[in-house]
């Protein structure tokens, strides 16, 4: 009986929205409502469209280069963490999730207060003398995106980097030291290896986190910095194209799909700790 | 390092060593710095006295927060805020345990399957669960409203907490549950007096979890809610034209709050008995 | 012995086969057997023998793909682990980390409806017998591996099943305590008189507390019977090397009228009973039934001296004539002045040579 209600609620909240999601990208769309017309219009628009296939480059690139970014920080610093904070360290992960209870939303918007033309670098760069006016690609630029997305991204490759080092027996790298590599052979040969599939779960979460944002690219994005998801928003929203907008959302779905696999493809380690 | 050397030095503080460590250390510091230094921002201009959110400093002023009880918009999307996460961390909770339980019990590929599929809507982009759930209630017919918007939080709070309990129960020894059953506990007796105690921290920390998810959301919420607003989405809209600190002040309360839940969240969920420690290889005297 | 013969079967294995699915090997393959009322019986055998899967379908944890179990003489066959008046002592001990000792040891009582006077009542007295009482307020993990161990024996014991299964309970304790905690088990047994199924792998443990052991091997019972049968005249190769240590000797059976003689090359010979059937077999002899003698004893014959091992209470001299190597064991008297390379010679003891069954 339990397991009947798990298969019911896959069928109609997982399953079922899904397969209408892509019933709805081959209906057409007729002054606001969807009709039963099946056609392939909404894909072929989507791919020959002017805007549609450079948004979805340039927001993946940004995510690409926001999550490896957050990866570069994010990874050392639970290495170091882990290696040289002793009792702290608990703290250091602590400290580290902490941002994530504070409203997404929130965080993003603080962005728009730091990086603003009166905001506080730009300000304080003045007071101090060093520029006459304001830096205006701070704001309202791929730049605050990527900026953005690198910062909401960070606790995530943190987090799922820090356990995945934690878990290395400390004898490994005994060992691997006892054998005469340097501190660098060490990471390269020892602990990278081992952790770099759970840094690629980070990398991915993270990856995930900005395709789908939409709040950062319409908050401190500006016109330089719309991305794909606002395409997808206003479908919904000013342009009421559903079926447009479920088309949007396939094609979306398949090509992160695609990226995500090839992350972990790339990422595979052989053998695995005990 | 030469080979032949028998004694290692253990330390090498040449200049260069130091520096490098210092500039670590600086490095690791900095990143602390790049995470809090919004969320200092936000509180400080929560006490600026004026509306543009930007330096130079005009003066302290709490009057940011005496505001916020006035505001009637405010006080209702709060209101409804509140109501919609602990409607759905209630549910959530109840059904996701219990889907745990129903999957930790059923192994199998359609077991896994199931498992996999629950957790598509955690990962798939928020506009994209939005719209595909906004189908999917317009082809049922429901209007868009409270229920919609708890049952489209469900639809990715419920995951999350059957994956956390999940895990846990994996986790548990299965003798455990076979000793109750051995000693006279029938399924359910065996679930709810064995099982249960030992999974609770996961509840709990499931619980506080989709709590934030919940009461945080905005995008999957925009596409199914209706007139009413939730206080993220009335936060949103005012963001988009620039807010007055009235909202700065609403986050850093809230704010204050969430810690004050973490910190009392994680000494209970630390204090509690873990079976995980219970095991220890230790044959002490009898 | 005679008396246990005698007793019902509280436990019987009618044809009991386990398989399962994605194999072929059986991890129980066609066992019968029955456990007699009060008796003290053990399943000896290595890892994967099918000790513990013998157990668990007992305890009803496990389902038979084959075969039947019986209770009381009633086909338990389907009755889940609740329903049966069996009782199990787990490995890790299982006892519940988020109850006290005390409300573990009342658990069974409650799952019976026993009112709560007189459940804390019984589960103090289970507590006494295995003089953990004082610790009824502690927590499990508050214990140590010991103390666990008798918490577990008590709470399997209060409900008083009609047979208690130990699976390898001893497992994780340091020697000096498993000892210790073999008394205790073997006393508590006598006094509460419910039969015990008890597996392990350690022949000491089952040697020393069994009434009978039946010795497992790839989901077979090699052989049955007391400690001392089981030592003295294992039946099958298995056997022989598995428990006590043995010199296994290919023979040649040859009718003498009033006895036998095994001839087992390079000179060396056995007497056996009369009625041994003639022809191939193999010869167990165990370590200490070959002495060390003197020059010209009856059937001795020279050896070299390959190896001296030094075990304390006993030393083990390994002896080479021709192809054959055997292994004499004998007390470690002080004076003995046996080396490596040394000519000396050994005599098989009649009465410890046993004909194995292959």
């Amino acid at each position: 009986m339990s397991f009947v209600a798990v298969l019911a609620w896959v069928a109609v909240l997982v399953v079922a929205p899904n397969m209408l999601l892509l019933f709805y990208s081959v209906l057409t769309n007729r002054s606001g409502r969807a009709t039963t017309q099946l056609t392939l219009d909404n894909y072929v628009s989507v791919v020959t469209s002017d805007v549609t296939p450079l948004l979805l480059g340039r927001t993946l690139v940004t995510a690409v280069a926001a999550a490896a970014l957050a990866t570069v920080i994010a990874y050392p610093a639970a290495l170091f963490a882990l290696r040289n904070l002793g009792r702290h360290r608990t703290l250091a992960v602590l400290l580290m999730v902490v941002p994530l209870w504070i409203s997404y939303l929130v965080r993003v918007y603080a962005w728009k207060i730091i990086l603003g033309d009166s905001g506080v670098i730009n300000s304080t760069l003045a007071a101090v003398g060093l520029t006459d006016e304001p830096l205006s690609f701070l704001l309202y630029s791929r730049f605050a995106v990527l900026i953005t997305l690198t910062y909401v991204s960070i606790p995530f490759v943190f987090v799922t980097s820090y356990t995945a080092l934690e878990r290395i027996p400390p004898s490994l790298l005994e060992a691997a030291e006892d054998s005469g590599a340097s501190p660098f052979r060490v990471v390269r040969h020892v602990i990278w290896p081992l952790s770099r599939q759970s840094a690629a779960i980070g990398f991915s979460l993270a990856l995930l986190i900005a395709v789908g944002d939409y709040l950062t690219p319409s908050l401190v994005g500006g016109l330089r910095g719309t991305m794909y998801g606002s395409l997808v928003v206003s479908q919904f929203g000013i342009a009421n194209n559903w079926p447009l907008g479920a088309a949007l959302s396939v094609v979306l779905m398949v090509v992160v799909g695609a990226l995500l696999l090839a992350v972990a493809r790339l990422t595979r380690t052989e053998g695995h700790l005990e | 390092m030469s080979e032949t050397s028998v004694v290692r030095p253990v330390h090498r503080r040449s200049p260069a060593a130091i520096l490098g460590r210092g500039a670590s250390w600086a490095g690791f510091g900095a990143v602390y710095l790049f995470l809090y230094a919004p969320l200092v921002a936000i509180t400080v201009f929560a006490f600026n006295d004026s509306t543009i959110q930007a330096l130079p400093w005009a003066g302290f002023t709490t009057r940011w927060f005496e505001a916020i009880p006035k505001d009637r918009l405010l006080i209702s999307a709060l209101v409804f805020s509140f109501t919609v996460a602990i409607a759905a961390v209630a549910i959530a909770s109840l059904l996701g345990t219990w889907f745990a339980f129903a999957l930790h019990e059923r192994t199998g590929r359609v077991a896994r399957a199931a498992r996999g599929l629950m957790v598509v809507p955690v990962v798939v982009p928020g506009m994209v669960l939005g719209l595909s759930l906004a189908i999917t209630f317009r082809s049922l017919g429901l209007t868009p409203g409270y229920a919609t918007v708890v049952l489209g939080h469900l639809v990715f709070d419920v995951p999350v907490v059957t994956l956390l309990v999940l895990s846990r129960l994996q986790r548990l020894d299965p003798s455990q549950a076979q000793a109750a059953m051995d000693l006279g506990a029938g399924p359910w007796r065996t679930r709810i007096l064995v099982v249960l105690p030992q999974v609770r921290t996961a509840i709990l920390a499931a619980a506080l979890l989709t709590f934030t998810l919940s009461f945080d959301e905005v995008i999957v919420t925009f596409f199914l809610v209706g007139a009413q607003q939730t206080l993220p989405i009335f936060i949103w809209s005012q963001t988009r034209f620039g807010f007055t600190p009235e909202i700065n002040a609403v986050v850093t309360i809230i704010g204050l709050v969430s810690m004050v839940l973490i910190v009392v969240a994680t000494r209970v969920i630390t204090r509690d008995i873990e079976p995980d420690n219970y095991d220890r290889p230790d044959g002490g005297g009898a | 012995m005679s008396a246990t013969q005698q007793r019902a079967a509280v436990v019987s294995l009618d044809d009991v086969t386990k398989g399962y699915p994605g194999t072929d090997t059986k991890a129980v393959d066609r066992v019968s057997l029955d456990i007699r009322e009060g008796e003290f019986f053990s399943l000896l055998g290595p890892s994967g023998s099918g000790k513990t899967s013998t157990l668990r379908m007992i305890a009803g944890f496990e389902e038979p793909t084959q075969g039947r179990v019986l209770l009381d003489g009633l086909d338990v066959s389907g009755l889940p682990p609740y329903h049966r008046d069996v009782n199990t002592v787990f490995q890790n001990y299982a006892l519940f980390p988020h109850m006290t000792i005390q409300r573990n040891v009342e658990f069974p009582m409650r799952m019976k409806g026993v009112p709560s006077r007189e459940a804390g009542a019984r589960s103090t007295e289970a507590l006494e017998s295995v003089e953990m009482a004082e610790y009824g307020g502690r927590l499990p993990h508050q214990l140590s591996g010991g103390q666990r161990q008798r918490v577990a024996l008590a709470r399997a014991l209060v409900g008083r099943p009609r047979v208690l299964l130990l699976d390898e309970p001893l497992g994780a304790l340091d020697l000096r305590l498993r000892q210790q905690m073999q008394l205790v088990l073997k006393r508590l047994q006598r006094e509460v008189g419910i039969s015990f199924v008890y597996v392990t792998h350690d022949q000491g443990e089952a040697l020393s507390m069994s009434d009978r052991i039946a010795v497992m091997n790839k989901g077979r019972v090699e052989q049955l019977g007391s400690p001392a049968e089981i030592y003295h005249r294992p039946s099958t190769r298995f056997v022989a090397s598995f428990i006590g240590r043995s010199n296994l000797l290919p023979c040649a059976v040859e009718a003498l009228g009033d006895s036998s003689l095994a001839h087992c090359g390079d000179g060396i010979t056995v007497m056996l009973p009369a009625g041994t059937p003639a022809g191939q077999a193999l010869l167990s002899v165990r370590y200490e039934s070959v002495a060390l003698t003197e020059g010209g004893a009856s059937g001795g014959f020279p050896v070299t001296v390959d190896e001296v091992v030094f075990l304390g209470d006993a030393v083990e001299i390994i002896g080479r004539t021709g192809a054959t190597v055997l292994v004499a064991r004998t007390g470690g008297q002080r004076g003995l002045r046996v080396q490596r390379g040394d000519s000396v010679e050994f005599a098989i003891h009649p009465t410890g040579a046993v004909i194995l069954r292959d």
